[in-house]
């Protein structure tokens, strides 16, 4: 029957057969030679391995940031300032430009507008681990002396002039505004 | 309803077939284990299993030329995402979806073909012969002619097809019963003989 042949090759049936040797020629040849014909494929196991280099890698990081941070806050002097910071003091120039809003602002102890600072640090000191920011300003204050770091005293002046370019674009709008007023007085 | 509808309707998972395969089946299981644990010789070995079938159905949809390069393409794939299967006995209707996505893949991306027909590139009368019939066998329907191709040009039996392709047997009978009807009307194969 050629059903059954079509489904397990069992009977006959020329047409099919035919068909059949037709088309062979199309047929995949993998079964004809053990090896041959074999892909070579990467090993898996090396590629189940890469999936843990990440985690792997991220742990390190993490360990390695975790390390720096100990280190650094066990290289801070009694003052809360590190080690190197002490070479690195610089005086705050003269004269800073004060915006007219923060004209009759109340001046930080700490601050030293308008007044010549020079900050030297003649020896190191011991560090202490654990010092904290709040600590090294209590020390600050104890000593009577202003002390900024070179970095500390970037930061002020970038502060101060971003102040300033704010005061002065606010000067510029109380003048319209006032200015806009008059004319309004002046017109009724 | 169209008959190629029905025979995608048809065209189903079987979920029965594969437990009742029994001892098959769990060698098998026990090849996909293997294969994701690392095993290489595993894993060649599902090669040797499942490459006629995969080579099929790359036939049924692109040129004979690409197709033994596709093969290999789909079983790269394959041995990259290997565990990305739950069910070790859905491993042949994965490989089978892969193959079809591949041949889609294949003709979204490769240039317009300027080449030959494959019969008019055949020199003698029996490869001319032999390309009408694969030409009329890809002008059948998607499941016709994907068993058609497993049955005729790889050789493989109705039992085998269910096995490999994860379909129930019933629905590989009807497909190989109608797509040769069909196919013995599109090469005016005379049907007296059955």
């Amino acid at each position: 029957m050629k059903d059954d042949y079509l489904w397990d090759k069992s009977g006959s049936d020329a047409e099919l057969e035919r068909l059949e040797g037709l088309l062979s020629v199309y047929r995949h040849s993998g079964e004809t030679v053990a090896r041959s014909n074999v892909i070579e494929f990467p090993s898996r196991v090396e590629g189940v391995r890469r999936q843990w280099l990440l985690p792997m890698a991220a742990g390190v990081a993490l360990g390695a940031i975790g390390i720096s941070a100990w280190t650094v806050s066990n290289n801070l002097s009694e003052t809360g300032l590190p080690e190197s910071a002490h070479a690195t003091m610089v005086a705050l120039p003269e004269n800073l430009p004060v915006p007219p809003v923060m004209q009759n602002a109340p001046v930080p102890e700490h601050s030293t507008v308008g007044r010549k600072s020079v900050i030297r640090s003649k020896k190191a000191r011991v560090s202490t681990p654990g010092t904290t920011v709040a600590s090294r300003i209590r020390h600050r204050k104890r000593a009577g002396k202003p002390l900024l770091t070179r970095d500390e005293a970037h930061a002020y002046n970038q502060l101060k002039l971003a102040l300033s370019i704010t005061g002065s674009k606010l000067q510029i709008v109380t003048d319209s505004v006032n200015g806009f007023d008059e004319k309004d007085t002046n017109n009724k | 309803m169209p008959d190629h509808a029905e025979a995608i309707y048809l065209f189903g998972r079987s979920t029965g077939a594969a437990a009742a395969a029994g001892e098959s089946e769990s060698k098998e299981e026990k090849l996909f284990n293997r294969a994701c644990a690392g095993d290489s010789d595993a894993f060649n070995e599902i090669y040797r299993l499942y490459a006629p079938m995969v080579h099929g159905i790359l036939l049924s949809r692109v040129s004979y030329d690409d197709v033994q390069d596709l093969t290999q393409e789909v079983f790269l794939l394959a041995h990259r995402r290997l565990e990305t299967i739950r069910d070790p006995r859905a491993l042949g209707g994965w490989l089978a979806q892969i193959a079809r996505n591949r041949a889609v893949e294949h003709y979204r991306t490769s240039k317009p073909a300027n080449e030959l027909p494959d019969e008019v590139r055949a020199r003698d009368e029996k490869k001319v012969e032999a390309a009408e019939a694969l030409t009329a066998i890809r002008s059948l329907p998607d499941a016709y002619r994907e068993t058609l191709i497993l049955r005729l040009v790889e050789g493989m039996s109705g039992n085998e097809i269910a096995d490999r392709t994860g379909l129930t047997p019933e629905s590989v009978r009807v497909n190989l019963h109608r797509g040769m009807e069909m196919l013995r009307g599109r090469l005016g194969i005379n049907g007296a003989g059955r």
